[in-house]
């Protein structure tokens, strides 16, 4: 039966093609280059439904207004997301083929697997489209309100306040190892399977803290279920301003969940360039601000140069903490 | 917005437009979906989301409901009639279901599968409407330690899959449990038996196992044994529903499976294939025939087949409630509703109220359309069996590779579910369990990583598992399960005994 949807959507897909040739913006794309010619595949590592693929099928709708032709999500799930990088790595670079990239896929999984060939380096960066800010929080009937006072309680009571988050690898728990070492305290962090567990173990009293990114918690603390701390952003969230950033306490820890896109090594500088300023432009219907607000993200918009540089610094910060872990596999 | 006035006005909006339509297409390829091997609920799910997308909110959630109810009872159409279990939660029904089939009882068992597994499915809905809000919150006391206990108390279940010998039952389902440690131990993000290969990162996918270790295995032996395959046509009639008197007969079945599924559902990280086990282990617990357990009984379809249509409405408590997916299947609903630009979470409810109503009614159309639906592809599945058996064994295993590529659109998981048929060809011709071994890889994943963490909560002390009433309570029953056949066997012996010895009484 999967045959039988896959012709569907190649269906579809046809028709949505045939309708973005019809006229539009995307008229003038078309005259001023010669790509893309045929639709792009975008490739993601992870099932249908989760989030990585539903901010590519957001993504790949917005573009439809700028794109001449459609962008097509394809969902190869296995292996930390490692599994696409592999098959993305032997498609033709041509900008026709584009792969979908956060932390875990294009940074830690390779580095803890040893697989510099499917890390982030071993194709072209693309765009960094948007981030998910990382939130401290704490029950709303702690003593501790502030984390400052969390701080001071954590210091008193050793190994006695316990964060929870999700799977260890993953950037909630980056997120609390750089912060107990950078503020000098020792938490117990308790690992789930997600971030859903990780929310539902928090609500019933399992853990002093927790630790999560905005769109899984932001509900909750609408519903006065929990009490936000801090967040790892650079800046204060425009979600919650009057909540300090871990940076600003003096912890230098700044991670949050950004997406991106990639394409297979080689992919010509100018094809790379123009899908860029496609999502650039995509970001600004409104169909992504919906999409955006929703989740609750930030834009994050990096072109192909800073998104590099960006990459780089990322990687050396992300090997920093899994060798004090010791995962990496030598 | 009372309750009733709510579910009136969901069911209006329910019949609109082309919603009907999209359910009875929902449970339709649900059912076909949950009939091929390797297709599971959720992923039947994840097929049918980009349907979705070009419907409206509503209708999309009423469809995927139908997808997912469908995809519960379709499981079961070949556990019963090829001994191939279309989904892991339908791996228990197949003990009997198979059973009833080779004594040329298939009509009735699956008219038992699908008349049960719609009450068990309406009836967990109905607890859902009723409850939903204050069952939020009870969620929340079932924590690391109660899962733990729960796999747990689940696992003495292996000493009734033993089916010859008890020995290599128990070995079967810790053979299972073992196969659960290889993979990326998500509790330290270090790999574990992976032995450099990336593609045991995951694991071993307990679809794709399932799918070897039964309907592979099963391919095997019609190969080997081509006059040991029932004739499915005996009786002509392709479905025959249970009487009134003998629904009144399975109802303490149904009744278990009903609960079992609720409050398995409701909990987190345990699913439709650990309550189906347990269901069918309780039904034999109080039945009055337990003899006939394994050997053509009734109540082994009607309990696992009703509890694992009850889980859907456990798993979505927490999913309106709380806006946490209880499942993988209720994490797509979710996905569908992020999709549509619905933000779940415990708002949800007073925010959309009128959509979580029109699921509500869908909910439970899906649940009756599974019938006539049901029905219709019956006759289809039964018009498959006519073929020539050497076209039968290759078409059943092309579906399996195609249903356990589709599952997760890797090659790895046909691969090891021609392995997993080896080896359960193998555990079949030496008397190893492979329903034990499924039920040790179910439960693997739950026992080790929960029993982890709740030592994480506790600060390392094991007196968590005491100090909590559910935990207790469970691990209590689980001691006395262990205990009660032991002690009863022992008093009956000696019993027998003294009546040898003592003179006959009249």
């Amino acid at each position: 039966m999967g045959k039988r949807s896959m012709a569907l959507g190649t269906l579809g897909g046809l028709v949505l093609a045939a309708l973005a040739v019809l006229g539009g913006p995307e008229a003038a794309w078309a005259q001023a280059r010669d790509f893309p010619t045929r639709p792009i595949v975008f490739v993601v590592g992870f099932a249908p439904g989760g989030g990585a693929d539903v901010f590519a099928r957001a993504l790949a709708d917005a573009a439809k207004t700028v794109l001449p032709q459609p962008i097509a999500v394809e969902n190869r799930p296995g292996a930390g997301g490692t599994a696409a990088a592999a098959y993305a790595a032997g498609r033709p670079a041509d900008g026709h083929t584009i792969l979908f990239a956060h932390a875990g896929s294009s940074i830690i999984t390779p580095l803890i697997t040893n697989q510099p060939s499917l890390k982030w380096d071993a194709f072209e960066p693309v765009a960094r489209i948007h981030a998910e800010e990382e939130w401290l929080l704490v029950q709303p009937d702690a003593a501790w309100q502030s984390i400052d006072q969390l701080v001071t309680h954590a210091k008193a009571n050793p190994k006695k306040v316990r964060v929870a988050g999700s799977a260890i690898g993953g950037i909630d728990s980056f997120v609390v190892l750089s912060w107990k070492q950078a503020a000098g305290i020792d938490v117990e962090y308790i690992p789930h399977e997600g971030g859903g567990p990780a929310t539902l173990a928090f609500l019933g009293k399992n853990a002093e803290v927790l630790v999560g990114n905005v769109s899984e918690v932001a509900q909750h603390i609408e519903a006065k279920k929990m009490v936000p701390v801090a967040v790892a952003s650079e800046k204060r969230s425009p979600i919650f301003p009057e909540v300090p950033t871990l940076r600003e306490k003096g912890w230098e820890v700044v991670l949050v969940q950004w997406r991106s896109v990639l394409a297979p090594k080689g992919t010509p500088a100018p094809r790379v360039a123009a899908l860029a300023e496609a999502f650039q432009k995509a970001m600004g219907a409104g169909s992504w601000k919906t999409f955006n607000r929703n989740a609750k993200a930030v834009d994050a918009f990096l072109g192909p140069a800073d998104f590099r540089k960006f990459l780089a610094a990322e990687e050396e910060r992300f090997m920093r903490i899994i060798d004090q872990l010791g995962l990496r596999k030598k | 917005m009372t309750v009733l006035e709510g579910l009136g006005a969901g069911f209006m909006s329910a019949f609109e437009g082309a919603r009907f339509l999209a359910m009875v297409a929902g449970v339709a390829w649900g059912v076909i979906g949950g009939a091929i091997p390797g297709i599971s609920g959720a992923v039947a799910m994840a097929l049918a989301l980009p349907f979705t997308f070009a419907l409206d909110a509503t209708t999309a959630l009423c469809m995927l409901a139908g997808v997912w109810a469908g995809a519960n009872y379709g499981g079961s159409i070949p556990a019963i009639l090829m001994r191939i279990p279309g989904t892991p939660a339908s791996a228990a029904c197949l003990m009997d279901g198979y059973e009833l089939t080779r004594q040329g009882r298939a009509a009735k068992a699956l008219g038992v599968s699908l008349v049960c597994g719609t009450i068990g499915g309406v009836a967990s809905i109905v607890v859902l409407i009723a409850m939903v809000l204050p069952l939020g919150e009870v969620v929340l006391h079932f924590g690391s330690p109660e899962t733990f206990a729960l796999a747990v108390f689940a696992l003495t279940l292996l000493a009734g899959l033993a089916e010859a010998s008890f020995l290599k039952g128990l070995a079967s389902g810790l053979f299972g449990l073992l196969l659960t440690t290889v993979g990326l131990d998500s509790l330290t993000g270090s790999l574990r038996f992976t032995f450099g290969r990336t593609e045991l990162m995951t694991g071993v996918d307990v679809v794709a196992a399932m799918v070897g270790l039964f309907a592979v295995s099963e391919m095997f032996h019609r190969i080997a044994h081509p006059e040991d395959v029932p004739d499915v046509m005996v009786g002509r009639a392709y479905t025959a529903f249970p009487t009134l008197a003998e629904l009144r007969e399975l109802w303490p079945a149904t009744l278990i499976g009903t609960i079992v599924g609720l409050i398995v559902g409701v909990m987190p990280g345990a699913g439709a294939t650990a309550s189906s086990f347990v269901a069918y282990n309780e039904a034999r617990r109080w039945s009055k025939h337990p003899e006939l357990f394994g050997k053509g009984s009734m109540e082994g379809v009607a309990a696992p087949e009703t509890a694992n249509n009850a889980v859907q409405g456990g798993d979505l408590v927490p999913t309106l409630a709380l806006g946490i997916p209880g499942s993988n299947s209720a994490a797509i609903m979710l996905a569908a509703l992020i999709l549509h630009g619905i933000q779940p979470g415990p708002f949800l409810l007073s925010k959309h109220g009128q959509l979580v109503y029109t699921l509500f009614a869908g909910l439970l159309i899906v649940n009756v359309l599974m019938i006539p639906v049901g029905l219709v592809i019956l006759r289809l599945c039964l018009l498959a069996l006519r073929l020539a058996p050497p076209v039968l064994v290759a078409a059943v295993l092309a579906l399996c590779v195609i249903g356990t590529y589709a599952s997760e659109l890797t090659i790895v998981n046909p691969w090891t579910m021609l392995v997993f048929g080896i080896l359960g060809y193998g555990m079949r011709l030496s008397g190893f369990s492979a329903a034990a071994m499924v039920l040790g890889m179910v439960l693997g994943v739950m026992a080790e990583s929960e029993l982890r963490r709740s030592l994480i909560i506790s600060h390392g002390s094991w007196t968590i598992f005491l100090t909590r009433p559910i935990t207790a309570a469970l691990l209590f029953l689980t001691v006395g399960v262990l205990v009660y056949p032991v002690v009863f066997g022992v008093l009956r012996r000696r019993r027998a005994r003294r009546a040898v010895t003592a003179p006959p009484i009249a």
